[in-house]
């Protein structure tokens, strides 16, 4: 059952972050997170603050610099469905489109879609897990075959969202608005690791409204892709997934980035990764060592050390088929 | 039209169709009432403690609740349960699984009636409880009610096992592990009860309406004439509906009695998850073995069942899951055990198959694996061993009738296998190619342990237009009962199916007809109104004769009109006829009544026919995995049928259809995850039920060569369209990887596990 609560629709968006600043106030986008959060009591509300009356932050446009601005608003399939982004930006449109399902994507937001709550059925479920305030995380020694061999510390949940390993490989920064101002964080910095709260998801302060993407302007020789390893066709989050963001120059790799989702608690930065593939050519032999060097670090829990190699096995897959032609 | 002008095997239109996706039908959450409350359930979420207290003064005191009732409140028995009383309506001293009910709320809205459910609170003394059937059954473990945790043993003992076993060259042996299913209907649990000084109407959305009748009869204390349960039109059921609806309709019963207003009881989904039946999870032990020849010589297998916290149907899914665990193979020696176990695991119900699927995976994984080991193709051992025109005896000792249809379906389907076309292409990816037989032999409508429920009724109303009403004491669920009841009224009384309206079950219409389950809806119901219509026929038939001018046994019936057999010329319109016997004032009304012929068999042998008949079916699967990255895409499946007779094509066809997507879901996605009882994915984001992405290209074929004793010579097709499939395709899967997997469902951890000895990645493994 929801909750009662007020619901405010501002039409500035000043406004909104001062509504948003209080205590108990939710922001709303596309609601595909919220609502079931809300109705399952992972927690409550007193009142919600849509963003909806809000139009600015709607759309895809071009940035003065050469890259693209994408409203907070802008939904899933929109942006799974731009031309703009499929030609330049790859794999945000992958990620984009194996966002959930058609209907989820149509309703679901790219602001929402960075600001998930987590997937860990504990968390979701009627536990009072360490993230909702306990002191104990239930997945360590419970049901964790979906939960992260990555960068778990106390809490072992894995970050839900395709587009932030795609954004975060691709440098994108996002715009925070508060009553106070605005600043803008890096989509790799966006995210907040257990080992520093585990409490919070992400670095957006209460009264801090996300309000765009910024895409910077793809480096020549940029080579991108996103893809997830799912259970089922559609509807279902990564078991493992990868985001790749490669620069070429001629054969050889000059800069890589690489973030996996399904596999930490935030989009994960695979630096060992990196820099195997950092000035090399993507040869059989590197695309194996890169692979194996993404999982070099991992710490499997009883139910999830098979994400391993299917790690592995994605990394090499998505390697060898982006480094096709050189 | 075919056959002559009459339905029979056509397809024309469904009559619940046009209403269900127009959105016209009314599902119990579309009616409300003047006066109207809302019921809700306290339901424990731990899975096993003592109760010392009750206390719903906290839920008392939430605006809007009307009443809050417990265990003392009931006037009746406060007991439940369909063939063992082994389970309380409301919680007394014991909780036994998540989901038990402290008690039962009406308020006047859902919203504060599920809150006051959370304000119940209860004094528990928590107990560690027993969560895994091989441990209930140690010495020791935790009793989950005072007579033990083995509930029932049931056993084939056929041949000499140690003599036949000097003559198998290849033995395997294997212990497989399979999980549990939630039926996923799309309507949720949903009832409303409206009662009158002394008597009360019940209408659910359920496959048994004459359970709920006995449930709420008993609860309220009162007359089974006082309790009239009427079938709403159901979203869904999958045996889901069979014996669970009788709980939530007890307690809107009980709701309503108290407040004497009309109480609805809905079950947000995540409740429904949580509390209701799953198919049992089993675990199978099998030791088979063969000679050189690859001729089976014995086979031994030991079934275990985790009935969870109460009895419920369990014994009579452990009676079908130990007459099918053979499957269609001759053997002489037979060994098989079945045992169920309690645990506070969730129970375990019915669900499509009935025991069978789990068995029939088995079964199918020891032959692919005596082939490997005999290094025989796997549909070549099976042909040398499927039951046929020379061997025609099945494993409990039953001798068929000719034709036996199992080798024709496994020759069909292979074919079928190889013509077939993939429904879409594959990712990139190091794809294995595989492909997996299945073959079953189901024992068509009730085991001979139930065989005094295998009866039904029917009333057959002619109208004076010529038209017909139907009654039927068995249910449409999205199944095609409706569509089946009206093909056969309307082919048996010679008039267009438009003109036969079947309405749904109610218990004072029919008499108790038993449930709707075990794929008998079409046979029960179909010769139940052939009894009816041959009734109205003797009153009918001497009316038409005078008008057509012939004699009573000359008079046919079709196209809407009386005829003079061997005279096409000379007809008379059914309306006519019929105006003319109301004219006279002739009963225009008629009952029928199908029972099951009776039949011999021995329950401590296991000896005898526990099946009237038979329907076979085989399933080949084709699959693609790629183990790198632990993805099974299933690409085709052919799936061919021995069904007697075809009633209505699409309506069969579409079965088959659902049925093997349905299976598909639970051998490869469907994860029950349970922590200490309770389930940690009730909801759709968590439990994976196959999209239509995930569906494979389905390939049919319809042998109808061997009639059965249903209408037409027709078979049911409910479940035998589900049962193979999952071993089809766990059978595709080892042939792509080349290793056995002995777990279902086959989710990426269970697919890197097996192929981690040869996987390029596997030193990565721990």
């Amino acid at each position: 059952m929801l909750p009662k609560f007020t619901y405010s629709r501002p039409g500035s968006l000043v406004q909104v972050a001062n509504l948003a600043a209080r205590p108990g106030t939710r922001v709303h986008a596309g609601g595909t997170d919220l609502l079931g959060c809300l109705r399952d009591g992972v927690f409550g509300a007193e009142s919600l603050v849509s963003l909806s009356g809000l139009s600015d932050l709607r759309g895809v446009t071009p940035t003065s610099g050469g890259g693209l601005r994408i409203g907070a608003l802008t939904t899933i399939a929109e942006i799974a469905a731009n031309d703009a982004i499929s030609d330049r930006y790859p794999a945000l449109a992958q990620a984009a489109a194996s966002v959930a399902s058609p209907q989820l994507r149509n309703q679901g937001t790219i602001g929402g879609n960075l600001c998930q709550k987590p997937r860990c059925w504990y968390y979701r479920g009627d536990f009072h897990c360490l993230r909702k305030g306990g002191d104990t995380c239930y997945a360590f020694d419970g049901e964790n075959q979906y939960h992260c061999i990555l960068g778990g510390d106390g809490c072992y949940i894995v970050h839900p969202s395709d587009t932030a390993p795609a954004l975060a490989a691709l440098g994108a920064r996002v715009t925070a608005v508060s009553a106070g101002g605005r600043r803008t964080i890096a989509v790799e910095k966006l995210h907040v690791p257990p080992s520093t709260d585990p409490q919070r998801e992400t670095a957006l302060e209460p009264g801090e409204i996300l309000t765009e993407v910024i895409l910077p302007p793809p480096p020549s020789g940029l080579r991108s892709s996103y893809r997830k390893i799912r259970e089922r066709a559609s509807w279902d989050f990564a078991v493992v997934g990868v985001a790749l963001a490669l620069v070429f120059d001629g054969h050889t790799v000059t800069t890589a980035n690489i973030f996996l989702s399904g596999a930490a608690p935030v989009p994960w930065r695979a630096r060992q990764a990196e820099e195997v593939l950092n000035g090399s050519n993507l040869d059989g032999a590197t695309v194996e060592r890169a692979a194996h060097a993404a999982v070099a670090d991992a710490e499997p829990l009883a139910h999830n050390a098979y994400k391993v190699p299917l790690f592995a096995g994605l990394i090499k897959e998505q390697l060898t088929t982006l480094g096709g032609g050189t | 039209m075919t056959d002559g002008g009459t339905p029979l095997g056509g397809s024309h239109a469904r009559p619940d169709a046009l209403a269900k996706v127009t959105g016209q039908t009314r599902y119990v959450g579309d009616i409300a009432l003047p006066g109207m409350l809302h019921a809700a359930v306290a339901a424990a979420d731990v899975s096993s403690a003592r109760v010392g207290s009750v206390d719903t003064s906290r839920a008392l005191e939430i605006p809007g609740v009307e009443a809050v009732m417990t265990a003392q409140d009931v006037p009746g028995a406060n007991l439940i349960g369909v063939i063992f009383p082994d389970q309380p309506l409301l919680v007394e001293d014991r909780v036994r699984m998540v989901g038990d009910r402290f008690a039962v709320v009406a308020a006047r809205s859902p919203e504060a009636a599920w809150r006051s459910a959370t304000a119940v609170s209860a004094q528990l003394e928590p107990l560690a409880g027993v969560h895994d059937p091989v441990e209930a059954l140690k010495a020791g473990a935790d009793a989950v009610h005072d007579s033990g945790n083995l509930v029932h043993t049931f056993r084939v003992e056929r041949g000499d096992i140690k003599k036949a076993e000097a003559r198998a060259t290849v033995v395997v042996e294997a212990e497989y592990r399979i999980g549990g299913q939630e039926h996923a209907y799309l309507e949720p649990q949903a009832c409303l009860a409206i009662p009158e000084a002394g008597r009360v109407t019940v209408l659910a959305s359920c496959q048994c309406p004459f359970y709920i009748q006995q449930g709420v009869a008993r609860v309220l204390g009162l007359p089974l004439s006082a309790v009239r349960v009427e079938q709403a039109p159901t979203g869904g059921a999958f045996g889901g509906k069979e014996d669970y609806p009788s709980e939530p309709a007890a307690c809107a019963a009980l709701l309503a009695w108290r407040t004497r207003r009309p109480v609805r009881l809905l079950y947000p989904r995540e409740h429904d998850l949580q509390a209701t039946t799953k198919r049992h999870a089993m675990r199978v032990h099998h030791r088979w073995g063969a000679d050189r020849a690859g001729r089976l010589r014995f086979a031994e297998v030991d079934v275990l069942l985790d009935a969870g916290a109460y009895a419920g149907l369990s014994t009579v899914v452990a009676e079908r899951a130990n007459a099918s665990a053979i499957g269609p193979y001759d053997v002489a020696a037979v060994r098989v055990r079945t045992r169920v176990a309690y645990t506070n695991n969730l129970f375990g119900g019915a669900f499509r198959g009935f025991g069978a699927p789990q068995v029939t995976w088995a079964h199918e994984a020891t032959m692919d694996r005596l082939a490997r080991e005999l290094g025989l193709h796997p549909v070549e051992l099976r042909r040398r061993n499927v039951l046929g025109e020379r061997r025609r005896v099945t494993s409990t000792g039953q001798r068929l009738p000719a034709p036996v249809m199992a080798k024709a379906c496994l020759e069909k389907a292979v074919a079928a296998s190889s013509a077939g076309q993939p429904a879409r292409a594959l990712p990139p990816g190091r794809w294995l190619h595989g492909t997996g037989t299945a073959l079953v032999l189901y024992g068509c409508n009730l085991h001979h342990g139930g065989q005094h429920l295998d009866r039904s009724s029917a009333v057959v109303i002619l109208q004076a237009d010529g038209s017909a009403v139907v009654r039927v004491g068995l249910t449409e669920m999205g199944q095609g009962n409706l569509v089946a009841a009206q093909t056969v009224a309307a082919t048996a009384l010679g008039i267009d199916p438009v003109k036969v309206e079947v309405w749904q079950p109610d218990t004072t219409t029919v008499a108790d007809s038993g449930p709707t389950v075990a794929s008998r809806g079409a046979h029960a119901s179909g010769l139940a109104i052939l009894e009816a219509v041959r009734r109205l026929r003797r009153r009918l038939d001497p009316v038409a004769a005078e008008l057509l001018g012939c004699e009573p046994s000359q008079v046919m019936l079709g196209g809407d009109a009386a005829r003079v057999f061997g005279e096409p010329e000379q007809t008379i319109a059914m309306e006519q006829v019929v105006q003319e016997m109301v004219r006279r004032r002739i009963e225009t009304i008629a009952t029928g009544w199908y029972r099951s012929r009776r039949r011999r068999f021995d329950p401590a042998t296991g000896l005898g026919s526990p099946y009237e008949f038979y329907a076979m079916a085989c399933h080949v699967a084709r699959v693609a995995v790629d183990p790198d990255l632990g993805l099974v895409r299933v690409e085709h499946v052919a799936a061919a049928h021995d069904v007697g007779k075809v009633l209505h094509r699409d309506a069969l066809e579409g079965q088959i259809q659902g049925g093997i997507v349905q299976a598909m879901g639970w051998a490869l996605t469907e994860e029950l995850k349970l922590s200490r009882g309770r389930l940690l994915n009730p909801g759709f984001t968590d439990y994976l039920i196959p999209t239509s992405d995930d569906a494979p290209a389905i390939s049919i074929a319809l042998l109808e060569d061997a009639p059965g004793s249903g209408p037409f010579g027709s078979k049911g097709i409910g479940e035998p369209s589900f049962i193979p499939t999952a071993a089809a395709i766990r059978n595709a899967v080892c042939d792509a990887i080349g290793a056995e997997v002995d777990r279902l469902p086959l989710t990426p951890p269970v697919i890197v596990e097996a192929v981690a000895a040869r996987h390029p990645f596997s030193f990565l493994l721990p």
